[in-house]
């Protein structure tokens, strides 16, 4: 592993007697694009303040391209807290370069950079306005201008896409992979693990302070030892029972089964054509959503039968 | 960084209401007491306009009364038996028979002393030239005898001018720290409240961040400052004799210093309780810890007026936590010795970097802690778990 972009090891924080974060390894490369994912007390916010300077963690180290993180790398990250917080009786475009001031940018790169962040996000007619008199959705996209406006090479992103609608989580999904493919490195934590697993290109999972699983969102997928069969048939039939697996679902014409990761799918697929002609077919390991569900369960997928929701 | 959050606290501030009202108001507000203190102060150039009878055979003194003197415009009439009638209607505002003064209520002393001293003089004279002294002796059997005046407790004039100042210089100062200390607070409780201090700590440090407050409120506090005086200023030049002792000037540069490092310290004793809530609707409470101490140091002076030399106030005068309300007081009414508002000053200049270590430490320690209220003092206790 390069020693570029972010690398976090064994990273520990307690709050009194709760480990918030217990021994936690992270890695970001440049251009990376990480998802961090837990529940709620995982640690993934402890993790990414720790990352901030915001909190002192007991024990590990933090290196942002091979030296210990300091004010003056923190300066180029950029920041999206989970609790969105903004100075509600600030025009939006002095808000803006304000914190672009604030991350080090003189007057005139503030205001430049400002500019194109409030036109890129559709806020321009309302650049002028108190963030309070916007919608949660725009003031959503000041979040996001105040977090982007210096230009950061490191984006902490706690739950970006909370609260947004689907046309602004999909603005905001082409937000990060554009920061990401211009070199950037993304580390972002969210529940909404289709948008996580279509955009990150690697994935941590953590439950108790402790990693549970990491990889490539393919790879913790393929880890799991259970496939999932989709079959629609042409027309109705009246009863059917899958060759091997468990039916999780059977309506008349369409069926899912949960199948073990080793079967024989050329078998299973015969079988249905058994019943009747298929409309469709699909066999595929288990989404995200499962393995998350499951490795925060278990903290361990590897070992344990999965119970797809 | 720390002049980038001082301005924004001043640009912000400034636009507000409250902030724009107040100043308003305590810039009319001093030009009208400086009027009201003329007016009532009385000798300006009001003369008064009276209407004195003279009654009675052999009584001569209606040339000598329809003189006057520099507050009053006599009109003499001679009245024929019907000087009480005239009295009792109001058409006269005084009457004189020859031996006795007549009122229709209770006499006007400025009147009385007129009408009296005239008579008088006028009698002086008369008896004088029947003993047969001329102009010349008369001139100098009634030339002024000065007689000096010396005050074992102070060398200085009117006490009313003392109290006046030792009460303006307590109410203001009191007033001002108040103010300005809410103010910071509400800008650390909104901070807090709005999470924004969160993206605020991943560029700056919280020392950066109080620091910037601090100043920046602390510049629109003395620009306030400056807008009063001028106010007061004007007031004073619009009313035309009033006269200030020269004691009473060098009260302002010391109201300025003892406001400025109070200022100081009550700032960041209000930062440290702000930033242990997380809710506006708690600060009000809260408060109570910065508030109390300026309270009693408030009261002690206030109290004190009629008695201003008690060890109670010279013990309030060096404690930091009263001295920036109660030192204005003392050296008002009192004068102490120079050295002894040196003390003073420097114990106070020198509680400031401690209050600003003392709080700031509370402030890291309580400004990411949301929920409910923390103590004080678990907060100061919790130090070392602070962020940075």
């Amino acid at each position: 592993m390069s020693s570029s972009g972010l690398i976090i090891r064994d990273l520990s924080k307690r709050f009194g007697d709760i480990r918030a974060v217990d021994g936690i390894d992270l890695d970001v490369p440049r251009g990376g694009l990480v998802g961090f994912l837990g529940s709620n007390g995982a640690g993934k916010t402890t993790t990414m303040r720790s990352i901030l300077g915001i909190v002192r963690p007991d024990s590990g180290s933090i290196t942002w391209d091979g030296a210990l993180i300091d004010d003056e790398v923190r300066g180029r990250v950029g920041y999206m807290p989970q609790e969105r917080g903004l100075y509600a009786r600030m025009p939006v475009v002095d808000q803006v370069r304000y914190f672009g001031r604030l991350a080090g940018l003189d007057k005139g790169a503030a205001s430049a950079s400002a500019d194109a962040w409030i036109e890129r996000l559709g806020l321009v007619e309302r650049r002028k306005d108190l963030v309070q008199e916007l919608s949660g959705g725009n003031q959503q996209r000041v979040q996001l201008a105040v977090s982007l406006v210096h230009d950061p090479e490191l984006l902490i992103l706690d739950e970006p896409f909370a609260g947004l609608d689907p046309v602004a989580a999909e603005t905001m999904q082409e937000i990060i992979a554009e920061r990401a493919a211009t070199g950037a490195s993304v580390l972002l934590s969210s529940h909404q693990l289709d948008l996580v697993e279509g955009l990150c290109d690697h994935v941590v999972i953590v439950a108790s302070g402790r990693e549970v699983a990491s990889g490539t969102p393919i790879d913790l997928r393929s880890a799991s030892p259970h496939r999932e069969m989709y079959i629609r048939w042409v027309e109705p039939i009246e009863t059917w029972s899958p060759l091997a697996g468990t039916l999780l679902e059977f309506d008349g014409i369409s069926a899912l089964v949960q199948l073990p990761a080793a079967v024989d799918v050329g078998a299973q697929v015969a079988h249905a054509v058994s019943a009747g002609v298929l409309a469709t077919v699909s066999v595929e390991p288990p989404s995200l959503a499962n393995v998350f569900a499951h490795s925060v369960v278990s903290e361990d997928p590897l070992q344990s039968a999965g119970v797809p929701s | 960084m720390i002049w980038l959050i001082a301005r924004r606290e001043i640009v912000t501030r400034a636009r507000t209401k409250p902030f724009q009202i107040l100043t308003a108001l305590m810039f009319v507000g001093v030009i009208v007491v400086a009027v009201l203190i003329s007016v009532f102060s009385g000798d300006g150039d009001g003369v008064e306009e009276v209407t004195i009878g003279v009654e009675g055979a052999g009584v001569d003194y209606e040339e000598v009364l329809a003189v006057g003197s520099a507050t009053l415009d006599a009109e003499v009439v001679v009245t024929t038996g019907d000087g009480r009638t005239l009295l009792d209607d109001g058409e006269l505002d005084v009457l004189f028979d020859g031996s006795t003064v007549i009122w229709e209520g209770f006499p006007d002393s400025t009147l009385d002393t007129y009408v009296r001293s005239t008579i008088q003089q006028t009698e002086f004279a008369r008896r004088a030239s029947e003993l047969g002294l001329s102009d010349s002796d008369l001139g100098t059997l009634f030339s002024e005898i000065e007689i000096g005046e010396e005050r074992l407790d102070g060398d200085d004039d009117e006490v009313g001018v003392r109290i006046a100042a030792a009460m303006v210089s307590t109410i203001a100062t009191f007033v001002m720290l108040q103010v300005w200390g809410s103010f910071l607070m509400m800008g650390v409780v909104e901070e807090k409240a709005s999470r924004v201090v969160e993206i605020l700590l991943s560029h700056i440090s919280p020392r950066t961040l109080l620091t910037g407050k601090i100043i920046g409120l602390g510049v629109l506090a003395f620009i306030q400052l400056s807008i009063v005086v001028l106010g007061l200023a004007l007031g004073l030049s619009l009313v035309r004799d009033i006269e200030i002792p020269d004691g009473v000037w060098t009260l302002v540069p010391l109201l300025l210093v003892t406001f400025l490092l109070g200022y100081a310290f009550y700032a960041a004793l209000f930062a440290a309780v702000g930033s242990t809530v997380s809710r506006q609707e708690d600060a009000q409470t809260a408060q109570l810890p910065a508030i109390m101490p300026m309270m009693v140091g408030y009261a002690i002076a206030l109290g004190s007026i009629s008695n201003p030399d008690t060890l109670l106030v010279k013990i309030a005068s060096y404690v930091p936590f009263t001295s920036p309300v109660v030192l204005p007081f003392r050296v008002a009414m009192s004068n102490p010795p120079w050295w002894q508002v040196g003390v003073a000053l420097l114990i106070l200049a020198i509680s400031v970097p401690i209050m600003l270590h003392v709080a700031g430490a509370i402030y890291r320690t309580a400004l990411l802690r949301t929920g409910t209220r923390i103590p004080l003092i678990e907060a100061f206790r919790n130090r070392s778990q602070a962020q940075l």
